[in-house]
């Protein structure tokens, strides 16, 4: 199970996706603060340490550089996050959550008519 | 007792003072010298505490020194109140032990047990004492240990319940009152309910921990600022080291007294620390947040070792207080704190602490070892073999190897008889003469050894072991008179000399009244002469056998004239006394100006029997090889003896009596008495007296010529052997107007000057 993580780690997480599954720690704050971010070393550095701790991350040395690797997919952790939904709030019935997406409008015409497409192409597939 | 716990036990008692010094005088520094002066300074304290290292002469280590002599005491009163019961005490103290043991078993016989008693409740206590270091050390560790698992479990139960703080916001201050602190280390930064008020866990990844993270953005500053400041002075390090310095000491008060205070000073130094850079606005602001932290936590408990932020409602009073008193020290109070410290230090050195006795306090150690021993109903334990026996050998052994001979002769005293053989072997064979003195001077009169060792030195020759032993013997012991009698028939007269000094006035008398009766070997005769007390009857004597003697040589038509032999008006070349079949030489003497070789024989009883010319060989073989004979001599060299050319030019001496050869009798009183005074045999002697020096050497198994020269350096006297004979001595006079300086067979001699 993929353990929880804040929104701030999880962004330091896909500056790690985005660099193709690793990153110099030199780069995540070069990006950071191209994204706008102004954060203090340190609490970058201790936020990636949570992130190793957490198993999201492991770290390696290259030279006197640290290098963190993603140890989790961008979608292997998308997909956990997704049982972790549904299995939390929907005891598991997807159905539910469409239904949810729908009623809230939160799914529009178009992509509800692309997601039956997909999923009858998936049905005759199988 | 047990050393480790003298050590433990003075370093106790010598922090005990300094923490008692620092507690008197608290309310001198409190508002004067600054908070971090009060911290650190226990640390003089806890290294006094740690360190077992003090100067050799300190006022615990005495102390402790003067406790070993009045346990040593405690046991000789003990032993003396049992040893009154029985008949034979001795004065060795193993002997003692055994009488005790012996004396256990009596009267475990017949019932009166009063003093047996007493024995045993003072060994069981001396035992109960030797192994108190196992509760110590159980209980110390015990209490390290609970304290460690303590702090785990503590440590465990706050990370069980915490959360991450993930507010950038928050973390991105605390980075930045890191940098400011001075901490590099990125610092971890948790929420946990269940804290009473906020801590710093983590020895190397620090690790602040909040009772809740919605706190106004002054009191987070001030709360993680305080934090930092600890986890900056590696107070976790300090407070761990306390701890075991506790857990150490934990039977002593003062120290757990210590240990509260130096929580607080921790406190104290730290909330300086942190408002040192503030204005009184900011100062009040920190109170505040102490104070809020405390309302959050409800007062808060003593939590195990970490650095929590309060602690109690009491010190946070305190702590409140010293906040807005704070004043920045003077340079006046700057100097004056670093006086005391320097003093403090001092003063801990000066506590000094026990150190194992290895020199000064050593003997009185091992023999408090040595009679603490507990009674063995099994005897034979008792003694050399025992434990105590064992390190006086030990100390012993480390005294001789080093030297230390008084040491050595204390340590050996203690000893038992067999002991005391093993050494008395050793130092004799190894001829320690100084040791042996030592030693043997401290033998008991009436120890075995002194027969063992008077009998062992006269049968090897080793005279001046021979006198050692016998000079340790009361005067006129029997013994004395024994080996007199021994040395007599044995001709051994330089241990009969030696005998002369040790016998009283009775052994004296009959040894003259045997000499009075003319039946007595003319030497013999002598020595007993030369003995101080018989000065008197040995003047008029000696008067009398000069005239004999001179009588007796002119009856055979010798004359003599200062050195010079005069056989029927010719001078003789060599001169040659000696008594019928003994081998012994009465007079040697050579002159290489002589024209004729006489041989005298006389009787054992002083009477000559015949005066002859000596044939060439005989001269030969009494001199052993051909160049050693007088020819040679004759050839080489300017002979002083004759000729007086060579004499310092305007020094008026009268040739005959420059340089010349004579016989014990002949030397001047003084000369003989300072001899038999202080002079040892087979050493070189250069007496002084009335114008004139002699060269002595007594001991000089060797018929031997001489030939002297003079020149800027003084007398250049060369000695030749020639012939082994049983005894014989060296005495040349000599003017005395220059050094003396000696060869014997080519080597330089090493000379004894003895002034008057």
């Amino acid at each position: 199970m993929i353990q929880q993580v804040s929104d701030s780690e999880l962004e330091l997480m896909k500056i790690v996706w985005a660099n193709g599954g690793s990153a110099l720690y030199a780069q995540i704050m070069e990006d950071l603060v191209k994204a706008g971010r102004t954060w203090q070393k340190n609490t970058v550095i201790t936020l990636l340490t949570r992130l190793v701790e957490k198993g999201l991350l492991k770290t390696s040395k290259i030279g006197r550089r640290n290098e963190y690797t993603a140890v989790v997919s961008e979608s292997d952790y998308q997909a956990a996050q997704a049982q972790t939904l549904l299995n939390k709030h929907y005891e598991g019935n997807a159905k539910g959550l469409v239904a949810t997406l729908i009623q809230r409008e939160m799914l529009s015409a178009d992509d509800y008519e692309e997601l039956r497409k997909f999923w009858e192409k998936e049905r005759d597939g199988r | 007792m047990n050393v480790l716990m003298k050590i433990v036990f003075s370093l106790s008692l010598s922090g005990s003072l300094l923490i008692l010094i620092l507690l008197l005088c608290k309310p001198l520094f409190w508002n004067r010298f600054s908070r971090q002066w009060q911290y650190y300074i226990w640390l003089v304290v806890i290294a006094r505490l740690m360190i077992p290292a003090a100067p050799e002469v300190s006022i615990v280590g005495t102390f402790f020194s003067g406790m070993n002599r009045l346990e040593q005491a405690g046991q000789t009163v003990l032993q003396q109140t049992a040893g009154s019961g029985t008949a034979h005490g001795s004065a060795q103290a193993p002997m003692q032990k055994e009488d005790i043991v012996l004396q256990y078993q009596e009267s475990g016989q017949n019932g009166s047990r009063a003093p047996v008693r007493e024995i045993s409740i003072g060994d069981m206590k001396e035992k109960l004492l030797q192994d108190l270091w196992i509760p110590w050390l159980m209980i110390a560790l015990l209490l390290l240990l609970r304290r460690i698992t303590l702090y785990q479990g503590f440590v465990k139960y706050i990370r069980a319940g915490h959360a991450e703080v993930s507010d950038t916001v928050l973390l991105d201050r605390l980075a930045q009152i890191a940098e400011r602190v001075g901490v590099r280390r990125p610092v971890e930064l948790y929420v946990n309910s269940q804290v009473p008020s906020p801590l710093l866990t983590g020895f190397f990844r620090p690790c602040i921990v909040l009772p809740a993270a919605d706190l106004p953005e002054e009191d987070f500053t001030y709360t993680v600022q305080h934090e930092l400041i600890h986890y900056k002075r590696k107070d976790m390090f300090y407070k761990w080291l306390v701890q075991l310095t506790v857990c150490l000491h934990w039977f002593n008060p003062l120290v757990w007294l210590m240990g509260r205070e130096i929580n607080r000073a921790c406190e104290f130094s730290c909330d300086e620390a942190v408002i040192r850079s503030l204005g009184e606005e900011g100062r009040r602001a920190y109170g505040d947040t102490l104070f809020r932290a405390m309302a959050a936590g409800g007062g808060g408990r003593d939590l195990p070792v970490s650095v929590t932020l309060n602690e109690s409602v009491g010190l946070l009073k305190e702590r409140l207080g010293a906040i807005m008193k704070f004043r920045k020290g003077s340079k006046l109070v700057t100097a004056l704190s670093g006086v005391s410290a320097v003093a403090m230090m001092m003063g801990a050195t000066v506590m000094g602490a026990y150190v194992e006795p290895v020199r000064t306090a050593g003997i009185v150690q091992v023999v408090s070892a040595e009679t603490s021993g507990e009674p063995s109903p099994d005897s034979n334990d008792i003694g050399t073999e025992g434990k105590g026996g064992r390190s006086l050998d030990e100390l012993a052994q480390r005294y001789y190897e080093s030297g230390m001979v008084s040491q050595f002769g204390a340590v050996f005293a203690a000893m038992d008889i067999s002991a005391q053989r093993k050494w008395l072997d050793q130092v004799y064979a190894d001829d320690e003469y100084g040791f042996f003195s030592a030693v043997v001077n401290r033998l008991d009169s009436s120890s075995p050894l002194v027969g063992e060792y008077a009998e062992r030195a006269y049968v090897d020759n080793e005279i001046s072991y021979f006198a050692i032993v016998t000079g340790s013997l009361d005067s006129g012991s029997p013994l004395i008179g024994t080996y007199a009698e021994r040395a007599y028939a044995d001709g051994a007269i330089d241990f009969f000399s030696v005998l002369t000094g040790e016998m009283d006035a009775e052994q004296l008398k009959s040894w003259q009244d045997r000499a009075e009766q003319g039946d007595m070997d003319i030497n013999f005769r002598t020595v007993l002469m030369d003995s101080d007390d018989l000065a008197a009857w040995g003047q008029t004597w000696k008067q009398k056998a000069e005239q004999e003697d001179q009588e007796q040589y002119q009856e055979w038509g010798i004359t003599r004239e200062g050195g010079n032999f005069y056989y029927q008006d010719q001078l003789v070349r060599v001169f040659f006394d000696q008594y019928d079949g003994e081998q012994v030489i009465r007079t040697l003497q050579l002159n290489p100006a002589g024209t004729v070789d006489v041989k005298v024989t006389r009787s054992v009883r002083n009477k000559i029997i015949s005066v002859a010319y000596m044939a060439e060989e005989e001269v030969t073989e009494l001199f052993g090889t051909e160049e050693l004979s007088g020819r040679d001599l004759e050839e080489e060299g300017p002979d002083v003896e004759k000729d007086g050319s060579v004499l310092k030019e305007g020094e008026d001496f009268d040739p005959d009596n420059d340089v010349y050869r004579l016989t014990q009798e002949e030397l001047p009183d003084e000369v003989i008495r300072q001899m038999m005074d202080d002079g040892a045999v087979r050493t070189w002697y250069v007496y002084h007296s009335n114008g004139r020096q002699y060269l002595c050497y007594r001991g000089f198994a060797w018929s031997y010529g001489y030939r002297v020269r003079y020149d800027e350096d003084g007398w250049q006297v060369e000695i030749q052997r020639f012939q082994k004979k049983d005894s014989g001595d060296v005495f040349l006079a000599l003017p005395d107007n220059g050094a003396v300086t000696v060869y014997c067979d080519g080597e330089k001699v090493e000379l004894t000057e003895v002034s008057e």
